[in-house]
């Protein structure tokens, strides 16, 4: 039932959990190397600069900008098909040009989204307890 | 490597969108028909290289086809991206070893009726996204073609790329398509306005901009130079191959395009030093066409021209037999022959090499094939 009435709430993984904890209390939390400083997208367990294995999780600005979009018109989950039109954006974060996440544009008409436009993040209801980062004009 | 294996029998089913039967049904039918295109039997083959993804199963097939003692079995990995051009270089790298002496490399799906194969232009419905799905699904990007049209509109925002340039991909390998018997797409011509007209999938991708779904199945043997040359064909050489990969491919068909490298471009640097010619000597071109984008800017990587360059190079009619200078596709391709994953195009490719095509290029040498763009890849050139 829920599987066909919303798309699929993010499940966890092994040591990205604080990402995920972060957006339900509000805060964007990105992974940074405790070592070298290079923060890394997606979480994993090793620094690829330095091959550290010690991170840390830092609250960033929530301030980038649209690197890239789509306006998906064809629905390929049935979750989708009263969702369409509905975009995807890739929105490139102020504190790290290689920190490019796959999101949601809220409060901009579809029409009115440009690759540059400066964004903010906002946390979203998914389902009840699940918030998801998305962005919204700055 | 170099020309020390060589394709000496290609085969192939119907295509179609609904086979009406198993995959293994499809399968065995294509490596028979192959086997027997290069004068061998059964029993010749002690080889097979498959798809990961494919659902047929070594030690059935070998049931199926006779094969009393299979010496090598091996995958490839990434769907479109290692699995027809990588499997086909498994089976190369086998023979050249001494491993094995005839291996068959196949695909054969039932992708489109979905009587076996999860039909890839559909999401699949799950309870959760885990693993890297996590950072895509929740937020409605399920399919291929929502991935690569972030990338297409990047490239269009930095280079100037037009829908019409990812157009004119299509409009070629449809042509190419209306004199095959075999194409799904026979009958149906395209021009650039179809394109434009046809309704928007993820924008900026149309449908045209989309490869088919088909079931069916498509096959090649690869044996040693030294057997090719006894047998019924005329032997088609492995020049050189080449697999690539970076680190950026931790979501699936999201190009990052101002990174220095691609994977494309990893593989293609290796495969032009160990066939040692240039892109000039190509005389036919079998790009994994799933989306025109990625073809596009596979153009680019490959290095035929320079990066940004991409639109402008493929809508000079270059690509288009017969006045073209490099034909794409000459059989339609994923996006008007059929998808059989790659597969159909390294048995055209073939086809053009031993002079059997139906649009056939005049005095075709030599053939770049590549494996799909935007995934970890692999690429070969032959040789007559
Ligand atoms: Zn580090």
């Amino acid at each position: 039932m829920a599987a066909t009435s919303n798309f699929p709430a993010p499940v966890p993984e092994f040591g990205a959990e604080e990402f995920w904890r972060g957006c339900n209390r509000g805060e964007l939390m990105m992974q940074r190397c405790a070592r070298c400083g290079k923060f890394r997208w997606l979480p994993q367990p090793m620094c690829p600069v330095c091959n550290s294995m010690e991170s840390e999780w830092i609250k960033v600005s929530g301030r980038g900008t649209v690197y890239s979009y789509t306006i998906i018109t064809h629905p390929v989950h049935p979750a989708a098909a009263g969702r369409v039109p509905y975009n995807v954006a890739q929105v490139q974060l102020d504190e790290d040009p290689d920190l490019i996440l796959i999101t949601n544009l809220v409060g901009v008409k579809n029409e009115d989204i440009r690759i540059g436009m400066p964004v903010r993040v906002v946390f979203v209801d998914h389902e009840p307890g699940v918030k998801l980062a998305k962005f919204e004009p700055a | 490597m170099k020309d020390k294996a060589a394709i000496v029998g290609v085969g192939h089913t119907e295509y179609s969108k609904d086979s009406g039967r198993s995959e293994m049904s499809l399968a065995v039918e294509a490596i028979r028909n192959a086997i027997s295109d290069a004068g061998l039997k059964p029993s010749d083959i002690d080889g097979i290289a498959k798809f990961t993804m494919d659902n047929n199963d070594h030690v059935l097939l070998a049931a199926n086809l006779g094969i009393t003692a299979l010496r090598f079995f091996a995958e490839a990995p990434w769907g479109g991206g290692g699995g027809p051009v990588g499997s086909v270089l498994l089976g190369a790298m086998a023979v050249a070893t001494g491993m094995a002496d005839c291996v068959v490399a196949f695909r054969a799906m039932n992708e489109r009726s979905g009587r076996g194969t999860q039909r890839f232009g559909r999401a699949m419905v799950r309870e959760g996204a885990a693993g890297p799905r996590a950072y895509m699904e929740p937020f409605g990007l399920f399919s291929p073609a929502q991935s690569v049209a972030l990338s297409a509109r990047r490239h269009m925002h930095l280079y100037g790329t037009r829908s019409e340039h990812f157009g004119a991909i299509a409009v070629a390998c449809r042509a190419h398509a209306q004199t095959n018997p075999n194409a799904v797409m026979r009958g149906r011509p395209l021009t650039i306005q179809d394109h434009q007209q046809s309704r928007m999938i993820a924008d900026p991708l149309r449908l045209h901009d989309c490869c088919l779904e088909t079931d069916g199945g498509a096959a090649v043997i690869i044996t040693s130079a030294e057997r090719a040359r006894d047998l019924k064909q005329k032997p088609v050489y492995i020049m050189a191959g080449a697999f690539g990969a970076t680190d950026r491919q931790t979501q699936s068909v999201v190009k990052f395009l101002e990174q220095p490298r691609s994977e494309t471009s990893v593989a293609a640097k290796d495969l032009f030093a160990r066939a040692g010619i240039a892109h000039k000597d190509i005389d036919a071109c079998f790009l994994y066409d799933h989306f025109t984008p990625l073809v596009l800017m596979a153009f680019e990587e490959l290095g035929f021209c320079e990066r940004g360059e991409g639109g402008p190079f493929v809508s000079d009619g270059k690509l288009l037999w017969p006045n073209g200078s490099l034909p794409l596709n000459t059989s339609g391709g994923n996006l008007s022959e059929g998808y059989i994953h790659g597969m159909q195009n390294i048995v055209e490719a073939v086809r053009q090499l031993r002079g059997q095509a139906i649009n056939q290029v005049e005095d075709a040498e030599i053939a770049l094939v590549t494996s799909g763009n935007a995934v970890p890849t692999t690429a070969m050139i032959l040789h007559r």
